[in-house]
C-alpha cells in the first residue's frame, strides 16, 4: 500500500511545484505590483524604494528560487499590511473557514446523495425530474446572491437567524446553506449518474433475481460500487470550499480565509494574496491525495493502479 | 448525432430560442427605447418596480442614483455576454488545441501538457484571479484573460482523454499509412470527432464564465462604473438592500436565469452527443 502510494505522492509534488510556479509567473512576472500598491501618485523614487524593500529589483530567477525555498521551508512571507507572518494570519482564520466548509460539505453530501439516489431509483419519473432540476438550479445560482437573498428574507425580513459574522451555531446556518448549494448540486448529479450506471450492471440484476430486496441490493451492491466517483467529487469540492468561499464569506462577514482574502485585496497586500494562493493549492493537492487513499480503502481494485 | 439534430430536439431548441433572444437584446440594446443606463435622477431614487407601488416609467424600479433598472439590466447583458463569449472562445481554442495535441502526439508533449492541466486545476479560481488582478489592475482585457486562464484546463483535460481513445481506433493508423499528413489527420478526422465534446464543454463553460465574471465584479475586481455588468450591479446594490430589494433581486435573477438556460442547453447537448448515462454529469 505504502509502496503503491509513492508514485502518486511524487505526482502530487510535481503538480504542486508547477502550480506554485504558475502562481509566481502570473502574479509577479506579469506586472508590477508596486505600481498597483502605491497608486498613480507615487514618485519614481518611492516606487524604487518599495521595490528594493520587497526584493523585487532582483533578477526574476533569483526571486523565483527564493520564493520556492521559502515555500519548502514553510515560510509564506510577511504581510505588507499587518507586518506579521502570513502563515500566522492564515492560521488565525483557518478554524472559522474549516467550520464553515465542514458544515457546508456535510449539508451538501447529505442533501446531494439523497437527491441523487432518489433520482436514480426513480429514473425518468417525476421525482427524478424534480431532483435534476434542483441540482441544475443549484449550479446556476451565484452563491453570493443566494446569500444576500437569504439575508434579506430570513434574517432581515423574518428575523429568524442572524445575518452575519461568527458567533453561536445559529450564525453558521445561513452561510453554510449558501455555500452548500454548489457541492450539493454537483454531488447530486454525480450520485445519480453513478448509481444509474451501477444499476445496469449484470450483478445487480442477478442479485435481484436471487430475491434480495431493494434495500439490500442498494446497500450491499449498489452503494459500494457507486461510491468511488462520489467520494472523489466530495474531496474535490472540499478543497474548493476551503479556499473558494471568498464571496460567501464576504457577504456574511464570516471571519475566515475568504474575508482575509478580500481584505488583502482592499489593502493591496500582495504578499498575503500570494501566500493565500499557495496555501489554497497545497490544500487542494493534499485533499486529493487523501481522497485517493480513501478510495483505495473503499475499493481494493484501485490499490494496484495508484 | 450532429449539432443540427440537437437543435431539432424540442428542449434543446427552446433554450436556443431563449438564448437567441438574449443575444439579440444585447446587440440592439443601444437602439432600444430605454433611458441611458447611467442617467441619474436623484428625485426618483429607489422607485419600486411596477406592482410594488411603482410606475410604468420605471418598470423594474430605480437604484440609489435613480438610474433605470431595466435599462441597466439590458446594458449589462451586453458586457456580461461579451466577456463570457470572449473568454470561452479564447479558452476553448487554447485548451482544445493543447488537449488534442497532447492526446494525439503522446510522449513528452502529453506528459508536459497533462501536468500543466493538473497544476492549473489545483489553483483555486477566485484566489488566482485575485492574485493576477491585484498585480495587473482592473481592465476588461485582464478580466477576460483571467477567466480564460482558469477555464482552458477543462477543455485540455477532457480532449486529451478523448483524443487518446480516438487514436486507438483503427481508422487513424490507416489514414497515417495511406500517407496523409499529420495536420490533415488532426484537422479533418480528429477534430470533427471531438467537436461535439468541445461544443458541450464550451456551452457549459459559458455558464461558469458568467458566474466567474459576476463573482469578480461583485468583489470589485471586474467591471467598474460607468461600465455595467450584472455582477457589478449586485456589488453596487448590496449596500442598499435593506431599503430596496429590487436593486439586488433583478440582476441576480438575470444571472441565474441565463446560466440556468445555458446549463440546460449544455445538458441537452450532452445527452445528444453521449448516448451513455454519463450524460447527466
Amino acid at each position: 500500500m505504502i509502496r503503491s502510494l509513492l508514485p502518486r505522492l511524487a505526482g502530487a509534488v510535481v503538480t504542486l511545484l508547477l502550480a506554485v510556479t504558475i502562481a509566481f509567473l502570473l502574479a509577479r512576472a506579469s506586472g508590477d505590483p508596486v505600481r498597483q500598491m502605491l497608486g498613480d501618485m507615487a514618485s519614481q523614487g518611492q516606487i524604487e524604494a518599495v521595490r528594493a524593500d520587497l526584493g523585487l529589483d532582483r533578477p526574476l530567477v533569483v526571486q523565483y528560487f527564493d520564493y520556492l525555498g521559502n515555500i519548502v521551508r514553510g515560510d509564506l512571507g510577511t504581510s505588507l499590511r499587518y507586518h506579521t507572518s502570513n502563515w500566522d494570519l492564515i492560521a488565525s482564520r483557518l478554524a472559522a473557514s474549516f467550520q464553515l466548509a465542514a458544515a457546508a460539505i456535510i449539508i451538501g453530501v447529505v442533501a446531494g446523495v439523497t437527491l441523487g439516489t432518489l433520482a436514480a431509483m426513480f429514473e425518468g419519473k417525476r421525482v427524478d425530474r424534480v431532483a435534476v432540476s434542483l441540482a441544475l438550479l443549484g449550479q446556476s445560482v451565484p452563491p453570493f446572491w443566494l446569500g444576500i437573498m437569504l439575508i434579506v428574507v430570513v434574517a432581515v425580513g423574518l428575523r429568524w437567524l442572524p445575518a452575519g459574522q461568527a458567533g453561536s451555531w445559529s450564525h453558521l446556518i445561513l452561510p453554510a446553506i449558501t455555500l452548500s448549494t454548489l457541492p450539493m448540486a454537483r454531488i447530486a448529479r454525480m450520485t445519480r449518474s453513478s448509481i444509474t450506471e451501477v444499476l445496469e450492471e449484470p450483478y445487480v440484476a442477478s442479485a435481484r433475481a436471487r430475491g434480495f430486496g431493494t434495500r439490500r441490493v442498494m446497500a450491499r451492491h449498489v452503494a459500494r460500487n457507486a461510491a468511488i466517483p462520489v467520494i472523489t467529487l466530495v474531496g474535490l469540492q472540499t478543497g474548493v470550499l476551503l479556499s473558494g468561499a471568498v464571496t460567501v464569506e464576504f457577504v456574511f462577514a464570516w471571519p475566515g480565509l475568504g474575508t482575509l482574502t478580500t481584505q488583502a485585496v482592499a489593502f493591496r497586500d500582495f504578499t498575503l494574496i500570494q501566500a493565500l494562493v499557495v496555501f489554497g493549492a497545497v490544500t487542494f493537492v493534499l485533499v486529493n491525495l487523501v481522497v485517493d487513499i480513501v478510495n483505495s480503502v473503499v475499493d481494493p481494485r484501485i490499490r494496484g493502479t495508484l | 448525432m450532429s449539432a443540427a439534430s440537437t437543435a431539432r430536439t424540442l428542449p434543446g431548441r427552446l433554450y436556443i430560442y431563449i438564448l437567441s433572444v438574449v443575444v439579440v437584446i444585447a446587440v440592439i440594446a443601444p437602439i432600444l427605447p430605454l433611458p441611458d443606463p447611467n442617467l441619474q435622477d436623484l428625485r426618483a431614487r429607489f422607485t419600486p418596480p411596477v406592482g410594488f407601488d411603482g410606475t410604468w416609467e420605471h418598470v423594474l424600479g430605480t437604484d440609489h442614483l435613480g438610474r433605470d433598472m431595466l435599462a441597466r439590466l439590458v446594458a449589462g447583458t451586453r458586457l456580461t455576454l461579451l466577456i463570457a463569449a470572449t473568454a470561452v472562445l479564447v479558452a476553448g481554442v487554447v485548451g482544445a488545441t493543447l488537449g488534442v495535441l497532447a492526446g494525439y502526439r503522446g510522449g513528452w508533449l502529453d506528459l508536459v501538457i497533462g501536468r500543466l492541466v493538473d497544476a492549473q486545476l489545483a489553483l483555486p479560481f477566485i484566489l488566482l484571479a485575485i492574485a493576477i488582478i491585484a498585480v495587473q489592475g482592473r481592465s476588461l482585457g485582464v478580466l477576460v484573460g483571467v477567466l480564460a486562464l482558469v477555464s482552458w484546463a477543462h477543455y485540455g483535460r477532457l480532449l486529451r482523454a478523448e483524443t487518446k481513445s480516438l487514436r486507438e481506433r483503427p481508422f487513424i493508423p490507416r489514414l497515417r499509412a495511406s500517407g496523409l499528413p499529420e495536420w490533415r489527420i488532426i484537422t479533418r478526422h480528429v477534430l470533427p470527432n471531438v467537436g461535439g465534446t468541445i461544443l458541450v464543454i464550451a456551452t457549459l463553460q459559458v455558464g461558469t464564465m458568467i458566474l466567474g465574471e459576476s463573482s469578480l465584479s461583485f468583489l470589485g475586481l471586474g467591471v467598474v462604473t460607468p461600465d455595467v455588468s450584472w455582477g457589478a450591479m449586485l456589488a453596487e446594490g448590496r449596500q442598499y438592500l435593506a431599503d430596496s430589494w429590487w436593486v439586488v433581486a433583478f440582476p441576480g435573477l438575470a444571472i441565474t436565469g441565463l446560466v440556468l438556460t445555458v446549463n440546460l442547453l449544455g445538458d441537452a447537448m450532452r445527452k445528444a452527443y453521449d448516448p451513455r448515462k454519463r450524460t447527466y454529469r
